[in-house]
């Protein structure tokens, strides 16, 4: 099996702040979880959907540089999903559209239990 | 850049741009800020709303009854609160489940919660705690073996999370939520921290909205309700009740009832109403007479020494309390206790430095006290006495003290205007004419009575 990298510790590592902006943009349109995600793309897709070069090239170098990758050199034309990290995680219960609730508990209130406690004159400072 | 070419299936693609630019300013700068381990990350995204107080009413009041990120004022609810989580993390490209818990923590309330999962480890994020966690199925364990329970959970996936957003948001299906008891808001206020809750139940046609009220000083909690409903004459009814409760997970775990009123009148005799005080357990009853007497040293502001402690006590005290713990002949009852009050005087110092201030000054006086007359809790002492031979001077006197800060809490604060948009809203839903929360009588009367005695 193929090991995964997150795709942040990749956006942590653009150090331009309008770079990692685009790039973050691109990763949350494009629903990219993993650096191979990312590398599963090719160049040109990404320039025909308005990537701009500064960015292109900083993707492509850490892509190299850090993860020993490169874009995939095949024209995509539409997503394929990505390999995602080993999931041990399965839902129990399937959602129900029926319990569609805004609700509900709050954050546990600091005063919520206040001990009653007399007799302790002794521990007072004076 | 616009990416309005790319035909992605990523969550930016599905919000509106409002929101887009929210949260990639969020996500990006929690990138620069994050040490870039997945905890700090998640650790950052939960603090994005720390700022907040809690509360559903913001939300109401605005018409808008669920709301993006972006739309958050002051105030949000736990479903906004994991709406955040979910959205940022996706962001930044974590996996998340999105979660909705009921009977959370073994309360009618539900829940909600994100999970993120790493290889095979799980982190739950639930307001401001991140902490790995162990997935059972009506449970989560933690690290610590603290369990949190719950009924059923539900996992919703992508496109749920969204629709229920633009479902829930204009309140055609706020009934839903109310059917399970609803946390209003949680304000501070002079005196107490005061907390609302709705619950309607459909069966039975009975709308409640609940009031807590817990002391800074103190710590006693009391409560305010009113019912309103059909009865079988087919007439709309109302009831007011106040007493003293206990809260266990933000619900009402048990309560006193003090006073009661029927269409605006008393049940019963309200002699035999204010007789509330005899029926309290021994630390209760202490609690209330050291109140009434240190509410009415401390009414006019008077710097009495030993009641209203400066700056420079309070944090001897502490310190005091603090090497105390460190000694071997402290029992196990009274270390525990002094543990509890240093915690809670250094949570409120970070988020109420008054209401730390009145729960600190309270227990020095109580502890000066204490000192000055040695008790057990045999009920034997004299200056005790004085308040326990006439429990129904003292209850009524602690009442009225009590009603004057709930009073304090209640006009300083727009606290009734949620309750009112919910009681019409449910009108016009189900055609019934509830009545409107009202507490004024209630206040009137135990004014008139206590003036009195």
């Amino acid at each position: 099996m193929t090991q995964t990298q997150p795709i942040f510790g990749l956006l942590r590592r653009i150090e331009d702040d309008s770079i990692r902006r685009e790039a973050l943009t691109l990763v949350g349109y494009l629903g990219i979880q993993t650096v191979q995600g990312l590398a599963n793309y090719s160049k040109q897709y990404l320039v025909n959907n308005d990537i701009t070069p500064e960015t292109l090239d900083e993707l492509e170098r850490l892509l190299t540089a850090e993860y020993n990758l490169n874009f995939n050199p095949q024209e995509r034309t539409k997503q394929i999903p990505e390999p995602t990290p080993t999931s041990t995680y399965h839902p129990r219960v399937p959602y129900q559209p029926r319990s569609v609730r805004a609700s509900g508990a709050p954050p546990p209130s600091i005063l919520e239990s206040v001990p009653h406690h007399f007799g302790l004159g002794k521990y007072l400072k004076r | 850049m616009t990416f309005s070419t790319i035909i992605g299936s990523g969550i930016l693609s599905k919000l509106p741009p409002t929101e887009q630019q929210f949260l990639l300013t969020h996500a990006n700068n929690i990138l620069q800020q994050s040490s870039g381990t997945l905890e700090d990350l998640c650790r950052n995204v939960a603090n994005i709303f720390q700022d907040k107080n809690y509360g559903w009413d913001e939300a109401i009041k605005e018409n808008r009854w669920y709301r993006y990120p972006s739309e958050v004022k002051q105030q949000r609810f736990c479903s906004e609160e994991a709406l955040k989580n979910y959205l940022l993390l996706q962001v930044l490209g974590i996996p998340v489940t999105y979660c909705l818990l009921e009977n959370y923590k073994g309360t009618s309330m539900a829940h909600e919660v994100v999970i993120v999962q790493n290889e095979n480890n799980h982190y739950l994020i639930d307001w401001d705690q991140v902490v790995p966690i162990t997935i059972e199925p009506e449970a989560f364990i933690l690290t610590n073996n603290e369990k949190i329970n719950f009924k059923t959970m539900y996992c919703l996936p992508q496109e749920e999370v969204l629709k229920r957003v633009i479902t829930l948001r204009n309140g055609e299906r706020f009934l839903d939520a109310v059917e399970c008891e609803q946390i209003l808001f949680r304000k501070e206020t002079p005196e107490g921290q005061l907390q609302g809750s709705v619950k309607y139940d459909q069966k039975l046609k009975i709308l409640d909205f609940t009031f807590v009220f817990i002391r800074y000083t103190s710590g006693l909690r009391f409560y305010l309700r009113h019912s309103t409903g059909i009865d079988e004459e087919n007439k709309t009814y109302d009831c007011q009740e106040f007493g003293l409760c206990d809260l266990k997970h933000c619900e009402i775990s048990n309560e006193i009832p003090i006073l009661e009123f029927d269409n605006g009148n008393v049940c019963g005799d309200i002699n035999t109403q204010l007789h509330y005080f005899e029926y309290l357990d021994i630390g209760q009853q202490r609690s209330i007479c050291m109140e009434a007497m240190y509410d009415s040293l401390c009414r006019d502001h008077l710097s009495i020494n030993g009641f209203i402690a400066g700056d420079a006590e309070r944090d001897e005290n502490i310190t005091f309390w603090k090497i105390a713990l460190e000694q071997q002949d402290i029992s196990s009852d009274a270390k525990e206790t002094l543990q509890r009050y240093i915690s809670i005087y250094e949570q409120l110092q970070k988020v109420n430095p008054h209401a730390a201030q009145r729960f600190l000054d309270f227990r020095i006086s109580q502890f000066a006290f204490d000192r000055l007359f040695p008790t057990s809790l045999d009920i034997n002492e004299k200056y005790w006495a004085q308040y326990e031979t006439n429990p129904f001077t003292t209850g009524l006197i602690y009442l009225s003290s009590a009603m004057r800060d709930l009073g304090q809490a209640f006009s300083s604060e727009s606290v009734l205007e949620t309750s009112n948009i919910l009681t019409k809203s449910l009108c016009q839903k189900i055609g019934i004419e509830f009545k409107p929360c009202n507490f004024s009588e209630l206040f009137r009367i135990v004014n008139e009575f206590s003036t009195t005695y």
